[in-house]
């Protein structure tokens, strides 16, 4: 029989019940669930986790975009801009989700854009199925991006990216 | 219903092709592509010529218009007709982008940005994937919020 999975920590450990143990008992279990907060709370692999979901269903809402979202004929990221942007999305680490902002492109596609002081860069996925991206520094000339849509050439990009925003 | 201002309608008034290098061009955004208080780039599309509204011929709210009030809490932008270059990229000109005044009956400060090839073919030239890239970042280097988004 399937089950629904715990997406919280705190859901691992159960729901509190009385027993003989009593007060004792209560104030094991506080301690296990703050000490399992605490080791979840500051896992990398758990953080990194969440981020990828939050991105995941970020993904799934832009597909759910209607047409015109921008009021001026914006089209709906279709199914080949959201797969190339779920292929971005495995290639980022977790300082890459935590910096990205994933918004719809007013040309049909996803964008992920990046933004750290005057720092700007992003990789838009296309619905025509092209992934381009560009960076600049304040108002400076802008620097394409440019991506063959490859893996190398998509991890290539991100960490272009990723020395830009540090630089 | 709010009532459109009369300014807006054309009532029989000629395209204006003439405009000033410092003149605004408005367009609505929403909060979604502010990034750190910098405008995205994907937040532009030249698939087609984009609307705007002119200075000229209208304040920065009308385009927030609706009589169904759909555009409540939207914001406003603007880029000057200065920041739509006559050849582009610079380094290797190959396109001209400019303003075009397209009254409609009822926003006669209607128009769009323009796209041709160099040498001109007359009609409006999407541009290629790179070149759209990077003039939609050099104009979203430019933008001014003239009313902010709340949404």
């Amino acid at each position: 029989m399937l089950t629904a999975e715990p997406t919280n920590p705190s859901e691992f450990l159960g729901s509190p019940e009385n027993n003989a143990i009593g007060g004792a008992g209560e104030q094991l279990r506080a301690k296990v669930h703050e000490g399992l907060r605490a080791t979840l709370g500051n896992s990398i692999f758990w953080a990194e986790t969440l981020l990828r979901n939050k991105a995941q269903i970020t993904l799934r809402s832009l597909a759910a975009l209607r047409s015109n979202w921008d009021s001026y004929g914006a089209p709906t990221p279709n199914t080949t801009a959201i797969e190339n942007a779920a292929r971005i999305l495995e290639h980022m680490t977790l300082s890459d989700l935590a910096l990205a902002r994933i918004v719809p492109s007013a040309e049909g596609g996803v964008g992920f854009c990046f933004s750290k002081d005057d720092r700007y860069a992003d990789i838009e996925s296309s619905n025509e199925g092209g992934i381009i991206g560009v960076r600049y520094i304040g108002m400076q000339p802008p620097a394409l991006i440019e991506i063959d849509g490859t893996e190398a050439a998509i991890e290539a990009a991100l960490k272009e990216i990723r020395n830009h925003l540090r630089a | 219903m709010p009532e459109r201002p009369e300014r807006m309608r054309r009532n029989g008034r000629p395209e204006d092709g003439s405009f000033k290098l410092n003149e605004k061009l408005f367009r609505r955004y929403t909060q979604s592509h502010y990034i750190n208080g910098q405008f995205s780039n994907t937040g532009f599309s030249f698939n087609t010529p984009p609307s705007v509204s002119r200075e000229k011929y209208s304040q920065a709210a009308d385009v927030l218009f609706s009589e169904a009030d759909e555009f409540a809490n939207w914001g406003v932008l603007s880029f000057r007709v200065e920041d739509l270059p006559r050849s582009f990229p610079p380094e290797v000109p190959q396109y001209a982008f400019w303003p075009k005044h397209r009254p409609l009956e009822d926003n006669y400060a209607h128009s769009e940005v323009w796209c041709d090839r160099i040498p001109e073919t007359g009609e409006y030239v999407k541009p290629s994937s790179s070149i759209r890239k990077l003039f939609r970042a050099l104009l979203s280097q430019r933008v001014v919020v003239e009313i902010a988004a709340a949404i």
